[in-house]
């Protein structure tokens, strides 16, 4: 949907998935997508470098958010709103409609 | 052109660069926590040079060729490292902006290796509360108060800024260890 302007198909589905989720890793994703981890966490690094996510380690895990001091940071929200909003229902159902509520270490899910 | 090594200070180092860059026909604000040691007059010691500058986007070629020129080379990281310093050097994506606003105005600062281009000590002031308001980063704060001990500053400006960031309650506890003394 925002390819055109985003010009990656990855890139995209990052920002989507932090805009929904708050917080996402980088293997979260690639289980998420079925896609390739390195095409992903090259994205990562791109989105990093230009400021407009941040990254910190939990334990051994880099977690990524929205880097709230990005100056486009509300206007780029505001255009992932509205990317969702626009999105079929299944498929926002399918990639980003996460369980951010917690669930015991052990319980099948 | 002075040599860099190992004992080079940051400000010297900060003035050699941001001379060299301007010989290359390249615009670059020093921003982020080396300013905070420039101006807290070294007793935040940071090794990291960020600048921020158009040149990433429009002009890499040209940032690169003064990098090397002094001896920096581009890691595989993205920034530059110099076997004779202990400081690297890093060129951020523009814009130059605090929170949400941008940085209108920058001071220089002349020194003897050249003028650098910098945050203000108000905006360094900014820079380094954000990092408190949205991440309660303690060291941030602890730097907010070494450089606003130690520069003038608009506390004014801060305390409005701050307001548009929405942290107002966040800015009244710095201006409270200010006001009580930074030590």
């Amino acid at each position: 949907m925002l390819k055109a302007i985003l010009d990656n198909k990855t890139k995209e589905k990052i920002l989507l998935t932090l805009f929904v989720a708050k917080e996402a890793y980088a293997r979260d994703l690639v289980v998420v997508f079925k896609g390739n981890l390195s095409s992903i966490q090259n994205q990562l690094k791109k989105l990093e470098r230009g400021g407009v996510i941040v990254s910190r380690l939990k334990g051994r895990t880099r977690l990524y958010s929205f880097n709230p001091r990005y100056p486009f940071k509300k206007e780029l929200e505001a255009l992932l709103e509205k990317a969702l909003s626009f999105m079929p229902k299944e498929q926002k159902k399918k990639y980003y409609t996460p369980r951010l509520r917690p669930r015991r270490a052990g319980k099948p899910l | 052109m002075k040599k860099i090594d190992k004992k080079t200070p940051a400000k010297e180092l900060a003035a050699i660069v941001s001379s060299n860059l301007k010989k290359h026909g390249i615009e670059a604000v020093l921003t982020g926590g080396a300013c905070v040691t420039i101006f807290s007059m070294n007793e935040y010691q940071s090794y990291d040079l960020d600048y921020v500058s158009y040149a990433i986007e429009y002009n890499p070629k040209a940032i690169n060729e003064a990098m090397n020129e002094l001896g920096y080379k581009l890691s595989s990281k993205g920034h530059y490292e110099n076997p004779r310093s202990q400081y690297i050097v890093e060129f951020i994506p523009p814009p130059l902006s605090i929170g949400s606003e941008p940085v209108k105005k920058t001071v220089n600062l002349k020194t003897k290796n050249g003028t650098i281009t910098l945050l203000s000590p108000t905006d360094c002031v900014k820079d380094r509360l954000a990092a408190y308001y949205h991440w309660d980063d303690p060291q941030s704060l602890e730097q907010a108060l070494m450089v606003a001990g130690k520069q003038k500053i608009d506390l004014r400006e801060i305390k409005r800024w701050s307001k548009v960031e929405g942290y107002l309650k966040k800015f009244a506890k710095f201006a409270e260890r200010l006001k009580r003394g930074v030590k």
